[in-house]
């Protein structure tokens, strides 16, 4: 699953079926992209390598999106790293609250959304 | 505890004395006054009959009585002509007020004397009650058809009878069956007050001394049989209270017990709580009439209970529903969300002119492994609602428990990697006859959620005849994860009930009320144990042979011996 190259992107979701299918779909738009399936396991994967965007799932075992993100703020090389969170809870956006500056996408996730707000920030 | 019968009082007695004062004659009626047995009554001092001041007063009465027959020139010709008797007012020990005057009557033999008694309080329904029956009920039931919301409901009823008809009030609720641990049905002291305010604090503190529901007296015993209790005299009962808590006495003490009643709250055929009412300072005393009305107003009162009762039922059960359908919809997004981006990847390749045969075969193959997700996910909801209605249908073929777990193992392999758990089995032999699809989905369910909140820990599965337990099976499921609180615990086999943080783990929260309701179905049961930050273990015990049969003749059998069952 992970990419020889450096991952452009890293996705943390739970869901097989949803890290597979945005792995097709992002690998196919020719992005480096590498899936792990929760918080802990992208921490792990972190200390490996430096993505330029992190698509975050929010509900899932062992670290759910919010311990993740707050371990992210934490540790200074990882800080700066854009997030978009991806969630299927219709009040997740008023739960970032304390996520500070993270992009929403709501699932199911539409494909066009999905590609320009990956494309915007992986630009800025 | 003899209670009087309501309609034996006639509204005069005569009771004739001797010199002694001790009664020689008395209508058999007066039975019912004094609660006891009339023939028991003959040669008894009647002063004895009368409590404190009321006994003070006829000893006077008799006294003065005497000392005029006695006196110089009087006659029976002179007893005669006296126009007015003296009259005193009394209350008997029962509390039922009546008066006694002093009859001319020849016979009565030297230093004899001839009463007569009479209740004082006016006719019609509850006469001799301390308050006017008719229009206190008809009040109650105004106040207590005001609201359908419970709590209030049940304040308003201990607060109805205060202060005319009671000094302080009562009210205790049985629990539902969910809520107690034992098999003894929980008690809830929900309400106490008091006419005086400055007593309203230390009632509200008696709510902290629920009833013993085994108890031989009061409310627990009320509750168990669904009969009254009448306590003129409480005195004896406080003392005895005193020698088990003294707190309790003592607050009781404070708050006045002279005399009460404990009514049972009945609707439907079901025992809803029970209603003390307790006469203290105010000096008065309970009578026969008093318990007929509490009694009225009890029945009358435990209507307006339950329709509070089943309103907010029916509330939870609306609330229930709207979290089970967010969760639903939460969940049938899960499938939906790769299904969406899989199709529409497909599109764009097509609309583009980049038709990659491979990758559309894959792609299709994906989609209708979503599709099929999301037929389970609507299934389980659907099983869910046939499980409420009842309509949980077993079909029984032998099977190998040892095999069905294996099976079950293998398939949530995936999951459990994704988990990083490992999963331990261990399994001995157990031929048996079950419904295959039930077995599977009650091992799948446990171990999904010994997965979903283990926390990436191992995992111990172990399935084999029952130890100890001849002719049953057991599946047993452990885990490492975080635990389940104590008070989640009696709650998680409920519907839409998920122990875990909630943000943090996703599902339906439908597994483990689909694991009870089938295994119940199949005559067995399960048990769980769990300590936070340590882990939880699920065991689950299932009758080797059909138990289906068993489980509906078994259900049968609550359902027609009706809600009196529980109080033996």
């Amino acid at each position: 699953m992970m990419a020889a190259a450096q991952p452009g992107i890293l996705i943390i979701e739970d869901d097989i079926d949803i890290r597979e299918a945005l792995l097709t779909v992002l690998t196919d738009e020719g992005y480096v992209v590498a899936g792990v399936a929760n918080g802990r396991e992208a921490l792990q994967q972190l200390e490996e390598c430096t993505p330029a965007l992190i698509l975050l799932d929010l509900m899932m075992p062992v670290m759910d999106g919010w311990q993740f993100r707050e371990a992210q703020r934490r540790d200074e090389r990882l800080r700066d790293i854009p997030v978009v969170v991806i969630s299927a809870d219709s009040e997740a956006r008023q739960k970032l609250g304390g996520m500070g500056d993270v992009g929403f996408l709501r699932k199911p996730i539409e494909l066009d959304l999905l590609l320009s707000e990956v494309a915007r920030r992986m630009a800025g | 505890m003899m209670i009087a019968g309501e309609t034996g009082v006639p509204p005069f007695l005569v009771v004739t004395l001797d010199a002694a004062g001790r009664i020689t004659g008395i209508q058999p009626q007066a039975g019912a006054l004094f609660q006891t047995d009339p023939a028991a009554l003959l040669g008894r001092p009647l002063v004895s009959l009368f409590p404190d001041e009321s006994a003070t007063r006829l000893q006077g009465l008799l006294e003065r009585e005497r000392a005029a027959a006695a006196a110089p020139g009087a006659a029976a010709s002179a007893l005669e002509q006296r126009k007015t008797a003296a009259v005193e007012p009394l209350q008997t020990a029962a509390g039922s007020p009546i008066e006694a005057a002093a009859a001319p009557w020849l016979g009565s033999g030297p230093g004899g004397v001839t009463l007569v008694l009479r209740s004082i309080s006016p006719g019609g329904p509850g006469a001799g009650a301390m308050v006017n029956a008719d229009r206190f009920l008809s009040e109650a039931m105004t106040l207590l058809s005001s609201s359908l919301d419970y709590r209030i409901t049940l304040t308003t009823l201990a607060q109805v009878a205060l202060p005319h008809f009671a000094d302080w009030s009562i009210v205790d609720m049985v629990a539902g069956p969910g809520e107690s641990k034992s098999d003894a049905p929980l008690i809830r002291r929900l309400v106490v007050a008091h006419r005086d305010p400055a007593l309203a604090e230390v009632a509200s503190r008696v709510q902290a001394f629920p009833p013993d529901p085994e108890a031989k007296a009061g409310v627990g015993k009320v509750l168990r049989t669904g009969e009254a209790e009448f306590y003129p005299d409480l005195s004896g009962l406080a003392a005895e209270a005193a020698t088990r808590d003294p707190e309790h006495a003592a607050l009781i003490a404070t708050l006045g017990a002279r005399s009460g009643m404990c009514l049972p709250l009945i609707a439907r055929g079901r025992i809803l709580g029970a209603i003390t009412f307790v006469l203290g300072h105010s000096g008065r005393r309970y009578g026969p009439a008093d318990l007929a009305l509490a009694r009225d107003l009890a029945g009358r009162a435990a209507l307006a209970v339950d329709n509070a009762l089943l309103y907010e039922e029916s509330r939870e059960a609306v609330r229930a529903r709207e979290t089970f359908l967010s969760i639903a919809a939460h969940e049938l997004r899960g499938p939906l969300t790769p299904l969406q981006l899989q199709l529409q990847l497909a599109l764009r390749s097509l609309r583009a002119g980049r038709v990659n045969p491979e990758a559309l075969q894959e792609q299709i193959v994906a989609c209708e492994r979503h599709v099929r997700r999301l037929g389970r996910l609507i299934q389980a909801l659907l099983e869910v609602s046939r499980i409420a209605a009842g309509r949980l249908e077993l079909v029984t073929e032998d099977l190998d428990l040892a095999q069905v777990a294996r099976d079950v193992v293998t398939r949530y392999a995936p999951e459990a990697d994704a988990a990083g758990s490992t999963v331990d089995l261990t399994t001995v032999s157990c031929p048996g006859r079950w419904d295959r699809l039930r077995l599977e989905q009650v091992i799948g369910n446990l171990l999904h959620n010994a997965i979903k909140y283990g926390r990436g820990r191992p995992i111990r599965l172990e399935s084999g005849p029952a130890p100890g337990l001849p002719g049953w099976a057991l599946v047993r499921v452990q885990d490492q994860g975080e635990g389940i609180t104590t008070e989640h615990l009696p709650r998680i086999f409920e519907r839409f009930e998920r122990a875990g943080a909630t943000r943090r783990v996703g599902g339906l929260g439908l597994g483990l009320h689909i694991v009870k309701q089938i295994l119940e179905a199949m005559g067995g049961r399960i048990e769980v144990r769990s300590q936070v930050g340590l882990g939880s273990v699920f065991t689950a015990l299932i009758p080797c042979e059909d138990g289906s049969a068993r489980a509906q003749a078994q259900a049968q059998a609550q359902a027609s011996s009706g809600p009196g069952a529980r109080a033996g």
